[in-house]
């Protein structure tokens, strides 16, 4: 019996529409209570709606209205598509595009170097408290010091040049950011260079959630080192992988600014240049700001697809799990 | 006795009283004081010394010279800031521009660089009588059409560059048997045999930057062989094309300079490679009079300077170098002091100024014509003064050619000099950057 009336009272609870007769007046107080939690809500929402609206869609709204004008920062004079038609057909788009697919290619590198120190720092590997003491280091410097100092280690007259002639391999010694190459690979080493860290703990947080059994009955089956990293990690770390990707894909289009005009400059040539950074340098060194939002809004509209699709692909790959 | 007199309602009358009063005389004087703030961009004016870190800021010439403004002009403050002196000053202005919070007075580079800001620079000819004017030099530089005579005035000249030129260790030249002074400089070929010949001793012939190879080298040989500075308004306006001749052949020859020059020329950073002289084994360097202090305190005697090389003794154009009034003072048209920014700017202008700030050897050369700079400068920075006032100096083509066009230069200019792209190429893109710029 006690337990009957234990759930009625909470189906009463639960249920407003389950009201018995003579509980009228408790109802409409529990609407009005409703009513009262969710004007609540909306006001909790509304200074951060109002920020949002503020500090984005205000911006947004207005990067898309500028992108039809000429706009110098003096004058706005409305230009219509001309912006959109410069950026494609002075082939800009094209090699701004190419420039961010480079980076982007780079991606899968840097998620299976992660997920391989991931595993070797859980299996507790020699030297492993050692690496988990500083594998996060690079990670909180930032982009511009990282920038700066892969220019000082890779400039023709760096530390890496000198290394080479010291050690007698003076035909190794390259002109590193002079040639869109090896301009490419020092810009990769940079970034992976400050994205390992991260990708470790993203990882290390991911593998905490597998249960330890699952290993041990994998051992015992005798799964090697390489089963166990494709046939249990990846699968189980999915979600994990989504988010690392997705994440990085996100900054390659809308972060690489830093590290990028610290380090080459863009250079040699625009051939480096990804498209945060012609932005930057159309806006405010060249005064095109019409034109540079019109590079922003092109930007966002990419950045929304690939993210969408990425999204799409990572809730199947999810679900199939 | 006084308590019980005052009530609460009394107490705060009087109260309020005395702190009116105590407003009024504030308020007066804030009436009566202005802030000039003015942004100065290294090298305009010195604000530090790379070799003496011990120097306070009151021992460089512009903050005496506020110093004597504020004391001459009760009320007014001039308040300073330094930014470093390379294009992201501009970036700076023209955001804060945006705004309508940049300074009201700032140095620049003229020419295009100013040009490139001019919605927001206040016309500055009002400001000035012809008598004022002619004493100054250097206004086509600040004018929207390089012509002072018809464009209108967006600036007022503040200081000249000189002129680029050869600066070389005296003994390594001995060492190589070259005369500074001798037929070497007369065309490529015998530049190219000099090289040769300082390379044959195991001395690195040349050391320069992304800016130099360009922008003192390259700018030299097309402008020369053009003819001058008009010459090359025809390629921004469009009459002339960088890909027809001469220009094509100057690239190709010029491609192969690298091969005499320290490696990484492209990406080095502008005004830095004349550094690399100091240790004793490089020959020689292209840059302006600002070098001259850096490397006689390093090289002393052994310093020595020299026209640079023509690239054809059929050149329309000879033994010059490029240079000029290449900064100026701008007055943002958004200010509210700009009488008071305009007075400061004669101040700095004026012959006794002039005078002291030459005295200080700091900061670019002197631009106007009443100033005897012979009785302060170093011979060779007077011959630097006077080289720049000869018409074999062609101003700064970066400064004649649109912002984006510069960019545009110095961009592929990296690919050209490594010979990522060729000569043709390399042309092919200014010509079609130019043509983008110009809308056809």
């Amino acid at each position: 019996m006690a337990s009957a009336r234990v759930g009625t009272a909470v189906r009463g609870a639960i249920d407003p529409g389950g009201a018995r007769p003579g509980t009228a007046g408790r109802s409409s107080r529990r609407l009005t209570l409703r009513r009262r939690e969710a004007l609540v809500a909306y006001a909790s929402l509304l200074p951060a709606f109002l920020l949002v609206a503020v500090i984005i869609w205000y911006p947004v709204t207005h990067s898309l209205y500028y992108s039809f004008t000429a706009w110098n920062g003096a004058t706005a004079p409305w230009v219509g598509w001309e912006n959109y038609q410069r950026i494609v057909t002075n082939g800009e788009l094209w090699l701004l595009l190419r420039n961010n697919f480079i980076f982007v290619a780079a991606v899968p590198g840097i998620l299976l170097i992660s997920l391989v120190v991931t595993v070797l720092l859980f299996e507790e590997v020699p030297g492993w408290r050692f690496f988990r003491s500083v594998y996060y280091l690079p990670t909180i410097l930032s982009a511009a010091v990282v920038g700066t100092l892969m220019r000082i280690i890779f400039s023709a007259q760096g530390a890496a040049n000198d290394v080479l002639g010291r050690a007698g391999l003076e035909r190794l010694q390259h002109d590193w950011l002079g040639s869109v190459p090896t301009a490419f690979m020092v810009l990769i080493f940079a970034f992976y260079w400050q994205t390992l860290g991260q990708g470790v703990l993203i990882f290390l947080a991911g593998m905490a959630a597998i249960p330890t059994d699952l290993f041990d009955a994998a051992r015992l089956d005798g799964a090697g080192w390489w089963n166990r990293l494709t046939r249990i990690i990846v699968p189980l770390l999915v979600p994990t992988i989504a988010y690392f990707v997705l994440t990085n894909v996100i900054w390659i289009f809308v972060g690489l600014f830093a590290l990028v005009f610290t380090v080459t400059k863009g250079g040699p040539g625009y051939a480096t240049t990804p498209f945060d950074l012609m932005i930057y340098r159309k806006a405010f060194e060249a005064g095109e700001m019409g034109y540079a939002s019109a590079l922003s809004v092109i930007l966002f509209v990419i950045v929304l697809a690939i993210s969408a699709v990425q999204l799409r692909t990572f809730d199947r790959l999810t679900t199939d799990v | 006795m006084f308590d019980a007199i005052l009530s609460r309602r009394k107490a705060l009358q009087v109260g309020a009283a005395a702190a009116g009063l105590t407003l009024l005389p504030a308020r007066r004087v804030y009436a009566q004081s202005k802030t000039v703030t003015f942004w100065n961009i290294q090298g305009i004016y010195d604000v530090e010394d790379p070799n003496d870190k011990t120097k306070k800021p009151e021992d460089f010439y512009i903050s005496q010279a506020i110093d004597r403004y504020q004391k001459a002009n009760p009320g007014i403050t001039i308040e300073m800031e330094s930014l470093p002196g390379d294009t992201s000053s501009f970036t700076k202005y023209r955001t804060a521009s945006v705004a309508k919070n940049g300074p009201d007075i700032m140095g620049v580079w003229s020419g295009s660089y100013m040009l490139a800001l001019k919605d927001f620079l206040e016309p500055t000819r009002p400001y000035f009588t012809d008598e004022e004017r002619k004493r100054i030099l250097g206004w086509d530089a600040v004018s929207t059409d390089f012509n002072a005579a018809t464009g209108e005035l967006l600036g007022v000249p503040a200081s000249s560059d000189g002129t680029t030129c050869v600066f070389y260790n005296k003994e390594l030249l001995d060492k190589a048997g070259v005369d500074p002074e001798g037929e070497w400089r007369n065309s490529f070929e015998d530049f190219v045999a000099a090289l040769d010949t300082i390379k044959a001793t195991g001395t690195t012939p040349l050391v320069l930057d992304q800016y130099g190879i360009v922008f003192q080298v390259l700018a030299w040989w097309q402008a020369q062989m053009l003819g001058g500075a008009s010459a090359v308004g025809e390629l921004v306006s469009g009459k002339r094309n960088f890909s027809d001749p001469p220009l094509p052949e100057i690239v190709q020859q010029w491609q192969k300079l690298k091969d005499y020059t320290v490696p990484g020329a492209e990406t080095m950073p502008g005004d830095s490679a004349f550094r690399q002289m100091l240790p004793g084994d490089v020959a020689a360097t292209t840059g302006g009079f600002w070098v001259i202090t850096p490397l006689q305190e390093g090289l002393g005697d052994k310093l020595g300077m020299v026209k640079m090389p023509n690239f054809s003794p059929k050149a329309p154009l000879q033994n010059g170098g490029i240079g000029g009034v290449g900064n100026a003072f701008v007055v943002s048209n958004y200010s509210q002091v700009k009488d008071e920014a305009i007075a400061f700017i004669k101040f700095l202008m004026s012959k006794e100024e002039q005078e002291l700030k030459a005295k200080s050897g700091e900061g670019r050369l002197i631009n106007v014509t009443d100033v005897d700079t012979a009785k302060y400068y170093s011979p060779m920075k007077q011959t630097q003064q006077e080289w720049g006032l000869e018409p074999s100096t062609v101003f700064w083509l970066d400064n004649l050619f649109p912002v984006d066009l510069t960019t545009e230069i110095a961009a592929q200019s990296q690919l050209a000099w490594t010979g990522q792209i060729s000569a043709e190429d390399f042309l092919a893109k200014l010509d079609a950057k130019r043509n983008e710029l110009l809308g056809s």
